[in-house]
């Protein structure tokens, strides 16, 4: 029997390590590349002196370059994921002259600039979901255009499962410095917890939230790190629990953060009303969490009970790697979107 | 900026002179901190400033002065007080009942418990207050009403608390409810507070508390302990604050005030 031949990919932007579009890119990469003929299409001709980025990229044996430099016709998918400058910058609508099937993918609870306009107009081919939750939110501004729900694939081997020892209990958060993640009370909420002896472990903080709580005194307790102040497993590996309270106008379409949180075994906090919900077994790999005592009364269980602390990180991590995580089903529904 | 805090109110006519009694309580327990009241007439023992006209309408006013006028004073915390109000012993520090929150008001009682013998709070069905809490972001089983007679806001959060209560406004108003202060007062409290349950009335009553029912009717609270009737369930609830929201003595407060 003859191979099918590989979807040929070309993406529209660029890996990162940093922010949730561009680090799932980085992901879907890892994932995708023995099984598409790959090309990288960053939005800037600055990218692609990154060295780290290209040896990446080299190493996984995908291709890159601009826009301007492809041939003038292409055949296949062109893919882009919550890239603004997608629109903004007219690269869909270059992509779509060359002969691409454009397929978008917002990953936000809303539409970026240009987005609806692009669909109006006849250019996005394919649309792409995080979840369910994202779907119910953004499929009326799509009209009849196909989707499919991709999810958000990470490769565990990237967040290593550790055991926690930290010399203090540790409890802390890492997303993007967004003021809508944060929810009002942000601090006094962490502290109100009331647990015993913990340090407050935040990463990606910045000047925009000092401002925002600066009627706060942040004691000894508190940690506020830059974004990449230290590696992302590091960090992560430092906390016991991941407590995630949300800004109350911000919905989170996935929650890549908590999925990587639990593969290094910090045990996830969150509320309902997002899709978080469904990335946890309630009870079971984290709490889900409908009112402050809930919270509360999880976050001190958890600290008083190490051996049930313990196999709820473990469990967290299994179920990260061999359900949310899982590589093969993963695989499936993006050769799918490809067909 | 001086750390600490000072008590401050908006008065005219009869309730300037309840404020007159309402410091004179103050200073007779040992309370020497300052009083920054709007007025428009003289306040032995205040700091006075200018009222000119005031909206009274809803109360509202308690929350453009606190963003356009206290703002302006050089403390870190405002505690105000309703003019009715009266110190029956020193309160100690007041800013104990902060617990970190950058504002409280005293949570009286959750408006959905299925116990509650009102229907309503300030016209508007107790399930519709929930879900309108619930929609603006409040994350809580609980949703609580509050009385508006005192609260304390960290003068950094002032815009954060102005700007909540606005969103607040705007977004019932939008569903046929123009609330007053409290509704406001309570939403954004509840925003704000971390842990809602840290801020009842059962857990500060030793603070202030309103005597709403009239326990102190056309008298001076005396210091003695008194119930509190819960405003939706009718329970009765001993308290003893040190400062009492004397809201059905104001005959009496305008009679301790003097000639």
């Amino acid at each position: 029997m003859q191979p099918l031949a590989k979807p040929k990919l070309f993406i529209f932007g660029w890996p990162s390590f940093v922010g949730g579009a561009d680090t799932k890119l980085a992901h879907l990469l890892v994932l995708l590349h023995e099984h598409c003929d790959i090309t990288v299409v960053p939005n800037e001709g600055r990218h692609i002196h990154n060295k780290t980025w290209t040896r990446f990229l080299e190493k996984l044996g995908v291709k890159y370059g601009l826009l301007d430099r492809l041939p003038a016709k292409l055949t296949g998918f062109g893919l882009s994921i919550s890239n603004q400058c997608f629109f903004t910058h007219r690269i869909a609508h270059r992509a779509k002259e060359r002969g691409l099937t454009i397929v978008w993918s917002s990953e936000m609870m809303w539409h970026h600039q240009g987005e609806l306009e692009a669909v109006r107009d006849g250019l996005i081919d394919k649309v792409l979901y995080t979840s369910e939750l994202q779907m119910q939110v953004l499929s009326p501004g799509y009209g009849s255009l196909p989707g499919a729900i991709t999810g958000n694939y990470i490769d565990p081997s990237y967040f290593p499962f550790k055991e926690r020892r930290n010399e203090v209990f540790a409890i802390g958060r890492l997303s993007r410095a967004d003021l809508a993640k944060y929810p009002e009370d942000f601090p006094v909420f962490y502290e109100s917890l009331d647990l015993p002896e913990v340090r407050f472990r935040v990463m990606a903080w910045d000047e925009k939230l000092r401002q925002k709580y600066r009627w706060h005194r942040f004691d000894s307790r508190w940690e506020l790190l830059k974004a990449e102040q230290e590696g992302q497993i590091g960090f992560l590996h430092s906390l016991d629990l991941f407590v995630y309270p949300l800004g109350h106008n911000f919905t989170e379409s996935w929650g890549r953060s908590t999925v990587e949180a639990m593969l290094t075994g910090a045990i996830p906090l969150v509320p309902p009303g997002h899709n978080l919900e469904n990335l946890l077994v309630d009870g079971e790999t984290g709490f889900v969490c409908g009112d402050f005592l809930e919270y509360q009364r999880h976050a001190h269980a958890l600290f008083n009970d190490r051996p049930m602390r313990e196999a709820m990180a473990q469990r967290c991590h299994e179920h990260a790697v061999h359900t949310l995580c899982n590589r093969e089903e993963h695989l499936m529904l993006w050769l799918e979107v490809f067909q | 900026m001086r750390s600490g805090y000072c008590y401050w109110t908006v008065v005219d006519g009869e309730y300037a002179v309840m404020a007159q009694t309402m410091v004179n309580s103050a200073r007779q327990v040992g309370v020497f901190k300052e009083f920054h009241i709007w007025t428009d007439r003289s306040i032995q023992g205040a700091v006075c400033h200018e009222t000119g006209q005031v909206e009274k309408w809803g109360c509202l006013f308690k929350l453009t002065f606190l963003r356009d006028a206290v703002r302006q004073l050089n403390y870190e915390y405002f505690v105000w007080l309703d003019s009715d109000t009266y110190f029956v012993r020193h309160p100690g520090n007041v800013l104990r009942v902060l617990k970190g929150s950058p504002i409280h008001i005293t949570l009286e009682s959750d408006v959905c418990l299925p116990q509650s013998r009102r229907p309503e709070w300030w016209s508007c069905p107790n399930a519709q207050f929930a879900a309108l809490m619930r929609s603006k972001g409040v994350r809580s089983k609980a949703f609580f009403n509050v009385n508006g007679g005192f609260f304390i806001v960290h003068r950094d959060a002032i815009e954060t608390v102005f700007n909540l209560a606005y969103d607040f406004w705007q977004f019932s108003r939008g569903q046929g409810l123009t609330f007053n202060d409290e509704p406001l007062l309570a939403y954004a409290m509840q925003m704000l507070c971390g842990n809602p349950y840290a801020h009842t009335l059962r857990q500060t009553a030793d603070l202030w508390a309103s005597d709403w029912t009239g326990c102190f009717q056309d008298r001076l609270p005396d210091g003695q302990a008194w119930w509190f009737i819960d405003y939706f369930t009718e329970e009765k609830i001993p308290v003893n604050p040190a400062i009492v929201h004397a809201m059905r003595s104001k005959q009496a407060l305008l009679a301790a005030a003097g000639p």
